[in-house]
């Protein structure tokens, strides 16, 4: 089985879940102006609506948003990088910095992160945690199940770029997935 | 002095080193973290154990539920559409035409032109690139001095951090637990000032030495007095009512920054439709007097509606602004990490010793 059907699906499968995540920049502003015209003047609540459960759907909305992007934003290098020494390595350097680093580096990070933000979560929908607010959001481990969504989602991007480094010191990377692997003109 | 003590300071050693390979600063800051946490953990189970790691996630989900920190998608989301819309195009070449007659009158408009888009946007990167796209190839062509170009392009693209609303203060002020209004009055001043200094350079070095920036054509621009008047208010107007409204609202205390980066974003989307759909079907004419050759990406393309083309462009800053909020978010997850086991394996003490 060739590496670039590996990865890529799981950058079709990052680009999709991103896709959705997109809608809750588009949710986050209208929430959040929702708010402000409830509370500046004067309109109209819907079905029960409070303003602590618009402020939390706020702050869902940017939970979620954050959450399906950061390993997406990785396939897409849009990560910010420091790179005074890496500008000096060959092509092939880069692709050795990039594996290492994956794997001593984000790997360890995002899978300790997985088992430990699944655990929370896990705990929240076991004891049923409602918001801290008298009148907030029930249901809180859909919102921490986020985070459980952010490092599956990273480890994913991980292994997508480990594998296109892998296909690139072997030398059969298209370049457009060299630019996603390394940067715009790597 | 024992290995105990040494361990928080040899993380900021590693980290110090590991940022320099290039590899993605939030992931370094994350790995080095969990790094640290697996070696103080052999060396002595007292320092760091496994049920420690079950109070990083609640850090996280902090970071998460804070409301102050939604401000920040919004003020990207704001700026990114301000330059897609094409106003900024229109204010940059509103300037040029503007400012012919003065000395360096070009470097001078991208400074005027940046420290305007910085008081829209809170984040440096892509204004740089658009102001790079827009106004490089028009100074080269005039041809200015390529140090006095991109140095005024750089120089002026970076003021979005310091000229509210600033993304870096909206971070530190929750950190501090200040108020974000406070902090964007404080930053007001300097923010200006340095502008200020950035455009008396540009003027004294262009007068000092002409050669650096060549003079224009005295008879760009609208060649009527209405034309002109018409042409400063198109291009000036939209921007200074989204400042007026959305900075006015923080620093007069009526709104939280929160409510203001929304009410930023649903007006830059305002000006985007004003400016990509209903200018072109009431036949406005577009503001194109620096005419630099190359088209957009977000020219009409063919067979596209003026609608159509406004959903794509929208599309894309969406999804732009939310790769550039991951991009922030990532490094503070990773940070979260960082500062967690280094307080928990004694970074505390040992800095406070040294």
């Amino acid at each position: 089985m060739r590496l670039s059907s590996i990865y890529g699906t799981i950058d079709m499968v990052l680009q999709r879940i991103a896709g959705i995540g997109s809608v809750a920049m588009v949710a986050l502003v209208t929430i959040t102006m929702y708010d402000v015209s409830t509370r500046y003047f004067d309109l109209p609540k819907f079905a029960g609506l409070n303003s602590t459960m618009v402020q939390e759907a706020e702050y869902w909305a940017h939970g979620f948003l954050l959450c399906l992007f950061i390993g997406y934003g990785y396939t897409r290098q849009a990560h910010v990088r420091i790179d005074l020494v890496r500008a000096m390595l060959s092509t092939r350097g880069k692709y050795w910095v990039e594996i290492v680093g994956i794997v001593f580096l984000l790997l360890p990070f995002a899978l300790i992160s997985l088992k430990y933000s699944f655990d929370y979560a896990l705990k929240s929908y076991v004891d049923g945690e409602v918001s801290p607010s008298t009148n907030g959001l029930n249901n809180f481990w859909i919102f921490k199940s986020a985070m459980v969504a952010m490092f599956a989602l990273l480890t994913l991007a991980a292994i997508s770029q480990v594998l296109k480094c892998v296909d690139g010191i072997r030398g059969n990377l298209t370049e457009e997935n060299a630019d996603h692997a390394l940067g715009d003109g790597h | 002095m024992g290995f105990e003590q040494i361990l928080p300071l040899l993380m900021f050693v590693a980290l110090a080193v590991l940022l320099f390979s290039g590899f993605p600063v939030a992931f370094i800051l994350g790995g080095v973290g969990i790094a640290f946490a697996f070696i103080a953990m052999m060396y002595d189970p007292w320092l760091f154990d496994w049920p420690q790691f079950n109070a990083i996630p609640p850090r996280e989900y902090g970071i998460m539920e804070n409301l102050i920190l939604t401000a920040i998608p919004m003020f990207i989301f704001m700026g990114t559409m301000l330059e897609r819309s094409g106003i900024a195009r229109d204010l940059l070449n509103c300037l040029q035409v503007v400012l012919r007659r003065v000395p360096g009158g070009l470097a001078l408009s991208v400074v005027i032109m940046g420290t305007i888009l910085a008081a829209t946007t809170g984040i440096i990167g892509a204004s740089v690139v658009m102001m790079t796209l827009l106004a490089m190839p028009v100074m080269m062509r005039a041809n200015y001095d390529k140090g006095l170009a991109s140095g005024s392009i750089a120089a002026s693209g970076t003021l979005g951090i310091l000229i509210p609303p600033s993304i870096m203060l909206v971070i530190m002020a929750d950190l501090l637990s200040k108020s974000v209004g406070n902090l964007f009055v404080a930053a007001i001043i300097p923010g200006f000032m340095l502008a200020a200094f950035y455009m008396v350079y540009v003027i004294v070095i262009c007068t000092i030495k002409p050669e650096l920036a060549p003079k224009l054509d005295a008879n760009i621009g609208p060649k009527t007095k209405l034309g002109f008047v018409g042409m400063i208010v198109r291009s000036f107007v939209p921007p200074v009512i989204l400042i007026v409204l959305v900075l006015g609202s923080i620093l007069g205390g009526l709104a939280t920054p929160t409510e203001a980066a929304s009410v930023g974003a649903f007006g830059a989307i305002v000006l985007a439709l004003i400016n990509l759909v209903v200018f072109p079907m009431l036949k406005v004419p577009e503001l194109n007097y620096m005419d630099d050759g190359t088209r957009s990406e977000d020219a009409l393309r063919d067979g596209e509606s003026l609608l159509g083309r406004f959903w794509r462009i929208f599309k894309d800053v969406v999804m732009r602004a939310a790769l550039t909020n991951a991009m922030i978010f990532g490094i503070f997850v990773g940070a979260t990490i960082f500062s967690f086991v280094f307080r928990q394996i004694g970074g505390e003490s040992s800095h406070s010793h040294l």
